[in-house]
């Protein structure tokens, strides 16, 4: 499995910037933006196979973004961040609208175990995509 | 205020104590969470990179750490004086600490809903004497309620000033009120009107303006 094509989406610039870092480190295709006007128009253009978004955004809460992006593309993976738990989260994961959910400080290892089950999803999803319209 | 009323009360003071802690610890893992990431970046340079001649890089990366220790310890600073004050019925504080720290907690809350915050401090201002844990619930569902009922690119502003009545906080929003804003605050008005009431400050909000005041009189304290 090539590695996935990670959009990390945080309006901490410093946070998303290391991140970043440390997935291109470990050889994933990342890049960040820091709104989620930024995140929707890049996956008009050039979509990611998984997507990693803070729930906390300026302007526009993280699952919001989720679902405006399910609209665009739905076999991008999403993965949400947050410095605090959720109860709504397991919802989320049950109602298929994210894939899974990291909590803030991110263990990296963590996080590249769930981008790389995301990846596969992902991969699952594009290959029913393409059956469905052949 | 009767039964009914002291249970209200007391209801909302747990809620509001509910949104500080988790503001706050939110805000705290935000910054632990940068820290850990710049850390670990500079971790996985040495030890997959193996690149460890970029001196200017490693030295950005400190100072970055440096600085979010500075905002942690702010942040600390500021959640211990709010809740040792919410210890106490009585004491005397300086106002304008009580704001400051409330601004930095309903700030990302303000930041997600894209509404600006802003302050006005007059100088010198007196120390003020009371309850300082109903003031600080009290100010606080105040300004959550302006935030929360404006459209986004909207502001709010704190004014702090000082009359011979007392101390003025004037609480200013400036921008649309959202088309699906709560009638309501996350506490009842009659609620915050009582609880003023009990700690002899007065709340008068100008409709045409939206803007809403509170008047702490002046008391005698020991300085």
């Amino acid at each position: 499995m090539t590695h996935a094509r990670v959009l990390l989406v945080d309006d901490e610039v410093a946070l998303a910037q290391a991140l970043v870092r440390r997935l291109s480190i470990r050889e994933y295709r990342a890049t960040a933006v820091y709104n989620a006007a930024d995140a929707l128009d890049t996956v008009g253009r050039d979509a990611p196979d998984v997507m990693v978004i803070d729930l906390h955004l300026s302007g526009m809460l993280g699952i919001d973004l989720v679902r405006a992006v399910k609209q665009i593309d739905p076999t991008i993976a999403m993965i949400l961040l947050s410095g605090c738990g959720s109860p709504k989260t397991e919802r989320w994961i049950e109602n298929g609208d994210i894939l899974d959910f990291v909590m803030k400080p991110v263990e990296i290892e963590e996080l590249v175990q769930k981008i790389d089950r995301a990846k596969k999803e992902h991969d699952a999803r594009l290959k029913m995509k393409e059956s469905n319209r052949g | 205020m009767d039964s009914a009323g002291r249970c209200a009360e007391r209801d909302c003071g747990k809620l509001f104590l509910g949104i500080l802690i988790s503001g706050f610890t939110h805000e705290l893992r935000n910054h632990l969470a940068v820290i850990r990431e710049t850390a670990g970046l500079q971790q996985d340079i040495i030890e997959i990179d193996k690149a460890v001649n970029n001196v200017p890089a490693m030295a950005q990366a400190l100072r970055l750490i440096d600085g979010e220790v500075a905002l942690l310890s702010r942040l600390a600073v500021f959640l211990s004086r709010f809740a040792h004050r919410l210890e106490s019925d009585w004491s005397v504080f300086r106002i304008q600490d009580v704001l400051e720290e409330l601004i930095a907690l309903v700030k990302k809350s303000a930041d997600e809903q894209n509404v600006a915050l802003e302050t006005d401090f007059a100088p010198d201002l007196p120390l003020v004497a009371g309850n300082p844990a109903r003031l600080q619930m009290i100010l606080f569902f105040l300004l959550d309620e302006k935030i929360c009922s404006l459209e986004q690119g909207s502001s709010v502003s704190v004014r702090i000033g000082s009359n011979p009545a007392g101390t003025l906080i004037t609480i200013i929003p400036r921008g649309r009120r959202r088309t699906a804003a709560p009638a309501a605050g996350r506490c009842p008005q009659d609620v915050l009107l009582s609880a003023a009431g009990e700690i002899g400050a007065e709340i008068s909000a100008d409709d045409a303006e939206r803007e809403t005041s509170i008047l702490l009189k002046q008391r005698k304290h020991a300085q």
